[in-house]
């Protein structure tokens, strides 16, 4: 196996942001240093080696948007804040799962933190659902869409998508996200996903 | 209602660009017309959809990083590599020599017909009929016809069994054409009987005992040697080396 880099939080940061080659290097130091505490962490609480995965893939999801967003800044460490995701996010699926089925009780949950976000749980056909919604989209809004969900500033969508300037994807941005909504209206399917996630109340 | 507020404007209001006057006023609408609070909760859902599907995007990435994360783990680690079964079959080969070799080379027999060298015939002028039928029987034993060798041979230690020229070839012989058990008596008596062959019988002794499977005992007369230093002291100092070799210790070498 080849030796990756090591990188402090402020290297994280910076790597996550350039997106390209450089993320992806610093996602594999991040798997590679803090999945084993994870897959610890989540076993240990009952929970299935897929689930420390599925867990840890939503955390670090987490914790790269929110780098874009500029919601992380580096307070704390990258690690640490994974492992808060992480526990957080497990506590409440847990819980989720103890509601359904009275399979896991008697669980200790009390050291728990639930200031974290929560895994958006969606399953395999909301998942094929959400994927043929945006691939109706026309000429290129699923891209133009999809960065600016992952909070890409206009002027960078401009930049990878060659428009002429910033006003351009933000009024591009704005036609698609009208042709979404129009989608939306015109699918239950897609409602019916809709209040699947009210429930999830993301 | 609903009509005094563009798409753009909600999207201003959504993305907290508004400004605070108009901010005020539209909340103010927001919090008394249903309709249009309707309207602003589509809107809103359709940037949680836009989210939704960043997410699944970047998680679906972040998933096949770890893929292949963990396969970089299981190659380094464990599983099949190309690295593995390469160094499976260099370890085979390696094995398979340590066995071919061991298993020949230290097999008792192998060592001991290693060792072996046919003792050279000193004799050159005879005289009489005894002699002549001792002379008949190094001459055949030089042309490595051991039978007639054996037969010359036996006819002079029949006649004289002190004749200990004859036993000690009449020994080597029967150890040359692999006749192991007939060999230890001849060689015993020259030894019993103190001869110059003394030495020279000690150490084809022990390599006929140990064509028998006779190892211990082959190493005793071998120690013997070695202590008393003859002329065949340094082969039976080697034979004894590797008979006591770790090699001999494998299990596939008798």
């Amino acid at each position: 196996m080849f030796k990756r880099k090591k990188y402090n939080t402020e290297a994280l940061i910076s790597a996550i942001k350039s997106g390209g080659r450089q993320e992806e290097e610093a996602i594999g130091f991040l798997i590679e240093k803090d999945y084993g505490k994870i897959e610890n962490l989540i076993v240990k609480r009952n929970g299935s080696v897929a689930d420390a995965e599925d867990i840890f893939q939503e955390a670090l999801t987490v914790l790269i948007l929110n780098i874009r967003k500029g919601a992380f800044k580096g307070e704390s460490t990258v690690h640490t804040y994974l492992y808060a995701i992480c526990k957080g996010m497990w506590y409440k699926r847990f819980k989720k799962y103890t509601r359904e089925s009275d399979h896991h009780a008697g669980m200790m949950v009390h050291d728990l933190d639930e200031e974290t976000p929560e895994a958006v749980m969606l399953d395999e056909e909301q998942k094929s659902l959400l994927h043929q919604l945006f691939d109706q989209l026309r000429e290129n809004c699923k891209e133009v869409l999809l960065y600016w969900g992952m909070s890409y500033s206009m002027t960078e969508i401009a930049d990878m998508l060659s428009f002429s300037n910033a006003q351009v994807a933000m009024n591009k941005k704005n036609k698609c996200l009208k042709q979404l909504k129009k989608l939306m209206g015109e699918d239950s399917k897609v409602q019916g996903l809709i209040m699947a996630l009210d429930v999830n109340e993301i | 209602m609903a009509q005094e507020y563009s798409f753009e404007e909600i999207e201003k209001y959504l993305s907290g660009d508004m400004e605070a006057g108009e901010k005020q006023h539209f909340e103010k609408l927001l919090s008394t017309d249903t309709g249009f609070a309707r309207q602003v909760k589509e809107h809103r859902q359709t940037h949680e959809l836009v989210d939704l599907y960043a997410r699944a995007n970047i998680k679906n990435r972040v998933k096949s990083i770890h893929d292949k994360v963990k396969a970089e783990q299981k190659a380094a680690t464990g599983g099949f590599s190309v690295m593995k079964i390469a160094a499976s079959l260099a370890l085979l080969a390696v094995v398979g020599s340590l066995y071919f070799y061991t298993s020949y080379n230290y097999n008792t027999q192998h060592l001991a017909s290693n060792a072996f060298e046919p003792y050279p015939n000193r004799f050159r002028t005879m005289g009489d009929s005894q002699e002549d039928t001792f002379a008949r029987g190094l001459k055949a034993y030089d042309l490595q016809d051991y039978k007639e060798a054996i037969t010359q041979f036996s006819q002079v230690t029949a006649d004289n069994e002190k004749y200990l020229d004859a036993r000690f070839y009449l020994g080597v012989t029967y150890l040359s054409a692999g006749a192991y058990a007939e060999a230890v008596s001849p060689l015993r008596l020259v030894i019993e009987e103190n001869s110059l062959y003394e030495s020279s019988a000690k150490w084809y002794l022990s390599l006929t005992l140990l064509q028998l499977d006779k190892e211990e005992e082959a190493k005793k007369i071998l120690q013997e040697i070695v202590q008393e230093g003859d002329v065949k002291s340094q082969p039976a100092r080697e034979l004894l080396e590797d008979l006591n070799s770790g090699f001999r210790k494998l299990p596939f070498v008798r």
